[in-house]
């Protein structure tokens, strides 16, 4: 406790950190009507950073190949230390992450939070909330099992049914006329930067126009 | 930390006791995220497992290199005619993997130069050690390496 005092003194002497942590947290002040409700946006982002570091982790192992994929995700999961763990953390936390993302907005639709001057919390949010289903969409082909093939082949095909461009929209998504390799390296692609970064972008906008705002306090 | 602890006191506060409690929370759960992905960095279970090695000499085709891979190193072997030869397919320069060339009958290094013959003895390039001979039994008709 003593040496964590001495480096805060020191921090802040050098760049004023106490008066930053006393705004942000420590002197906080967090209306008295916001509920537990108020946490699913936080714990949203929350599960986002679990994506991202155990998806950094299954990266060293995965292998986006046709031919290698299934057999490396069986290596993660058999044969590197706490590698289930890991894998299983991430499957299931795309799940978690969206019931938690549908829990948020449930509670900005319900108590209209999306209202002037809040309009564009919203529509960032719907974007997001696109962002993440369409991570869930690419990870789930990863790993190249059959429920994957066959969930990227109905799931590409559900732009089929746009009109004139739809037939052309799900080459473009497949990479050809049937899910294959090439499909793999798009939806890898897609998930592991592409995407993310997306997120990442989107997140900040959301979050500085909170702090613009500020939490909506419930009448 | 705050004033109105009497540092140094034998009498434990509640806000001592509170902060406690919130320490050994908070260094618990780290401790578990840590554990796992600490082991996920270490070195995963080896598929090999593998150390014996059999080939059969029917199979070798005349002046063709067959490598493959043995207790975690890469090695080659030779059929030219008379008896198979087992060599470690590393270069004794810097551990490039040399490439059979079968036409001129040398091993050839992609990465400075080097030239072995088919004995694995240095040819040319930066070199004057030879590929490195790997011990192996004829038995049955089978190449038997480790
Ligand atoms: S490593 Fe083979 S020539 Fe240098």
């Amino acid at each position: 406790m003593q040496t964590v005092e001495r480096i805060t003194d020191a921090l802040d002497e050098r760049y004023k950190i106490r008066p930053l942590i006393e705004k942000n947290v420590t002197k906080k002040l967090v209306p008295r009507t916001l509920g537990w409700a108020a946490c699913f946006g936080g714990l949203s982002l929350l599960v986002f950073l679990i994506q991202v570091f155990s998806g950094a982790l299954l990266l060293m192992y995965y292998k986006p190949d046709p031919a290698r994929a299934w057999d490396s995700v069986t290596f993660i999961k058999s044969n590197v230390p706490m590698g289930w763990l890991i894998q299983r953390v991430h499957a299931v936390g795309a799940n978690v992450m969206i019931v938690l993302v549908m829990m948020h907005m449930a509670r900005v639709a319900y108590f209209k939070i999306y209202r002037k001057p809040r309009e564009l919390h919203w529509v960032s949010g719907v974007i997001l909330l696109i962002l993440t289903t369409q991570m869930a969409f690419t990870g789930y082909l990863l790993p190249w099992t059959q429920l994957s093939f066959w969930g990227a082949k109905v799931g590409t095909e559900i732009p089929g049914a746009v009109p004139v461009v739809g037939e052309s929209l799900v080459e473009w998504l497949r990479r050809g006329n049937v899910i294959s390799g090439e499909t793999l390296g798009f939806f890898y692609a897609m998930h592991v930067w592409i995407l993310p970064g997306m997120i990442s972008a989107f997140m900040v906008m959301h979050f500085m126009m909170i702090r613009r705002t500020g939490i909506s306090r419930p009448l | 930390m705050t004033q109105d602890e009497p540092t140094g006191s034998q009498k434990p506060s509640r806000r001592g006791f509170v902060e406690l409690c919130i320490g050994a929370m908070g260094a618990t759960s780290a401790g578990a995220v840590a554990y796992p992905v600490v082991a996920f960095l270490g070195r995963p279970a080896s598929v090999e497992g593998v150390t014996t090695i059999k080939v059969p000499v029917a199979e070798l085709q005349e002046d063709q290199a067959r490598y493959v891979d043995w207790q975690g190193q890469q090695i080659v072997i030779l059929y030219t005619g008379r008896t198979p030869k087992v060599l470690s397919a590393s270069c004794s320069h810097l551990g490039c993997l040399v490439a059979w060339d079968n036409v001129k009958h040398v091993f050839h290094c992609p990465c400075h130069g080097a030239v072995f013959d088919d004995q694995g003895r240095p040819v040319s390039g930066p070199v004057s050690k030879p590929l490195a001979a790997v011990p192996f039994q004829l038995s049955e008709g089978n190449v038997v390496i480790g």
